[in-house]
This record gives C-alpha cells, structure tokens and sequence, in this order.
C-alpha cells in the first residue's frame, strides 16, 4: 500500500505491508534506527515515537494508519533546544547506563514537560510506568525530568 | 514479530463500515475493527487474534465527535484516553483518561475499543461503570441501541460502538479509584472505582475481579458513613452484596480506603 507521511519533517511517500509497524518502517525502511525495538508487544517503551506531538507506542501503531500525522522520531529532535537540554540533564544526572531505553524516554520526557501538565515526582513515576530500564533504577531518570521541567519556562 | 497478512480497509462512515463487516460475514471471511490497536495489536502479533480484513475505524467521521449536552458528555468511540485527559483537565473526565494506562497508550487507547476489548477489571469499564455511563450501539440493520457499561458482554454480530454517554453528574463528583495486582502494567486482580457526589454525600461505586465478579451499586451517606467506620465487616460485605469468598474482604476493605479518602480531602486545605 502506498502511504504519504511526514517524517522528521520530510514529505515522503512509501510502499508498506499493511501489517508493517510504524516501528518497523522507520528501522528497516527508512533507516532510523535511534528508535529501538524491546518487547514489541507494547510493554517496555523503548519505540516511543511522538505523533503530533504525542508519545506514542511505534511498535503498536500500523505505518499505514501514520497518514497525516507528524511523525518525529529521536533523530527529528536533533535541532530541538528542549530535547538537548533533557539530554544534558541525563548525562549529569547519569540517567542511562546501556542507552537502549533511553530514545522512548528522551521523548517521552520532552512530551511531559512540553504538555503543560502540572507533574509532581509521584506523577513522574506513575508516568514512566510504560518505560522500562533494567540498568538505572529510574532515580537519574526522575532527577533529569524533574530538573528539566523546573527549568521550563510556563506555557 | 508481524501479525498474519491481512487486508486492510479504512471506511469513512459508519454505513460503509457496516456493510464492510455484513459481506465479510457473507463470504466467510474474518473481519476486525481496529481502533487504538493497544488490545488488538500485541493478540494479531501472538497469533492469539487472527483477521483476514482489518476495518480502521480511525477515518470513520461518526466516532469522532465530543461534545457537552443537557443530558452529559457524547463522546465518539474513536477519542482517546488523551483526549478525555485534555477536554476534562481538573475533572473526573481527565481522571478516566489519565488512570487507563502510561502516556504512550493513551496516546492511542480510544474509548470504544477498551470496552469492547474489556476484562472485568479493565480500568475504562470501571471508572465509566462507576460515572453511570452507557454506549450507543449501531447493529448491522442500522438499528442504534442503548446499553449501560457493564451489560455488554458480547457485541452484537457485525455491531459497533458509535459513543459513549456519561451523565452530566460527573461534572461536580470526585472520582477515587484503586486496583490491586501483581505490578502496574499488569491486569489487575480487584479493580475498584468510587464517583463521589460531596453536596449530596451520595456515591457509586463499580468493581470488577479477576474471578468475572462485575457490579455496581450506589451509596448513601449513611452506608458512606458506616463504610468509613468499619469498611471490611461481614455487615457492609453481606449488605452491599459483595462477591463471596476471598475477594469479598478485599474489596471491602479497598471500598473503605476509597470513602475514607473523600474525609481527608475535606480536612485538606
């Protein structure tokens, strides 16, 4: 099937599969291999893409469904101020270790701070239940966010 | 891991989908709706679900609406715990979407495909049983009927889901919720939701167990009151017909976690 979308900003036009994931598309269509493939079931967090500015589970969304939509994935967020202040944050908050985890919360945690949502640390954690890390213990993870989300201006 | 091929369709109006479904079923050809895919998705991929036609119901125009009328919110089948989440920022219609599961699923999760993907502890269908919410069914003549979340337990053949009401009462109520299971991702074994109504001390509760256990039943400030005093008695469990056995006790005691935290608020500044 012939599906127009918009990728990191650029129009293109692909041939997929109708069972093709969104996360399938970008890793082995399009090359994009920031985001990562965990549990493809929907549980670990790893592919979270934003669509419209939404967090969103790549591995559960079908490419074919994507029309219309801004998709952007770790690498569209190479020119965004926020995300290279989230990424600064995880560096001194030492908030990765293996990294693999680490593109599904960048863009999560740019999705939270940019909602304009009021989070406390007990909401943080709450929200992060969808991603999983098995190196950190969330606590730089948590301290990143949290840093970074004071340091934003309201909207 | 893909799910098995299958066709792939995206009509734009209920009638269309409608009939997609009728000569599916006449050609003897296995035909699904696909809404969010958060429920649907991972069971294609197992192999657990199989399809040979799947209907998107994202491009469907009728499912899309969300709207405040005398008789309470009309929400579209195809609108997201997100958008719950946004639309009803500060009221319990943000917490129904806020509880259904982490950011990346609400994102996706729509309203009509978590009841119709629902379990009996599924947090869509005890928080919207809990609001006295019901949905509007389209069948395959066309004919729309009425049903309170909580009876539907099978779809009608070739049946979908157009709105959800939930009854203007839900604007001045607080919404308290618990579960009780083995992680946050997981199923939850006891599920419980308590729509607290603080002018008339009036409430109504939903829970569902993982035994099949599915009730709603509503409260007065007197039950409100002895629940909040001895939540876990054999009285109140006897009283409110709680299921029996090992569960009973939970959910008692869950119950009285719930109206004992609509008295702190009230001492909260």
């Amino acid at each position: 099937m012939k599906s127009a979308l918009v990728i990191n900003g650029t129009s293109l036009t692909v041939d997929v599969e109708a069972r093709m994931s969104l996360a399938d598309l970008v890793r082995d269509e399009l090359g994009l291999t920031g985001t990562k493939l965990g549990c493809e079931s929907g549980s670990c967090g790893s592919c979270v893409v934003s669509l419209d500015g939404r967090p969103t589970l790549s591995c559960l969304q079908l490419a074919v469904c994507c029309e219309g939509l801004r998709i952007t994935t770790i690498e569209g967020f190479s020119d965004d101020s926020l995300m290279h202040r989230i990424k600064a944050a995880f560096h001194s908050e030492h908030a990765l270790q293996c990294g693999f985890c680490t593109p599904g919360l960048l863009v999560l945690a740019h999705a939270l701070i940019t909602s304009g949502r009021d989070f406390d640390e007990r909401t943080l954690r709450e929200e992060l239940r969808g991603n999983l890390c098995r190196c950190t213990g969330y606590v730089g993870i948590i301290r990143a966010i949290m840093n970074c989300r004071s340091a934003q201006p309201s909207p | 891991m893909k799910p098995a091929p299958f066709e792939f369709v995206a009509p734009t109006s209920l009638d269309e989908t409608i009939s997609i479904l009728r000569i599916a079923r006449q050609g003897g050809r296995r035909a699904l709706l696909l809404a969010g895919g958060q429920s649907l998705l991972p069971q294609l991929k197992e192999r657990d679900e199989r399809a040979e036609i799947i209907v998107w119901t994202g491009k469907i125009k009728e499912l899309s609406h969300f709207e405040r009328a005398h008789d309470g919110w009309h929400i579209g089948a195809s609108a997201t715990a997100a958008r719950l989440e946004e639309i009803g920022r500060g009221t319990p219609l943000a917490s129904i979407g806020t509880s259904v599961g982490p950011p990346a699923v609400r994102s996706c999760a729509t309203i009509g495909g978590g009841i119709v993907s629902a379990s009996s502890t599924s947090d869509w269908l005890v928080r919207l049983a809990a609001c006295s919410a019901r949905c509007l069914l389209v069948g395959p003549q066309g004919r729309a009927m009425h049903r309170a979340i909580g009876e539907i337990t099978v779809l009608p053949t070739d049946g979908i889901i157009t709105e959800i009401v939930i009854p203007p009462q839900i604007d001045d109520a607080e919404l308290y919720v618990d579960r009780v299971g083995s992680s946050r991702n997981a199923v939850p074994d006891i599920n419980i939701a308590l729509l607290f109504r603080r002018k008339l001390r009036r409430g109504k509760v939903a829970f569902g167990t993982s035994g099949g256990s599915f009730a709603t039943f509503d409260l007065d400030g007197a039950q409100l009151d002895h629940i909040a005093r001895q939540s876990a008695s054999p009285t109140i469990v006897a009283a409110l017909r709680l299921p029996s056995g090992d569960d009973a006790g939970l959910v008692a005691a869950l119950l009285g976690d719930l109206v004992r935290a609509t008295r702190d608020r009230e001492v909260l500044p």
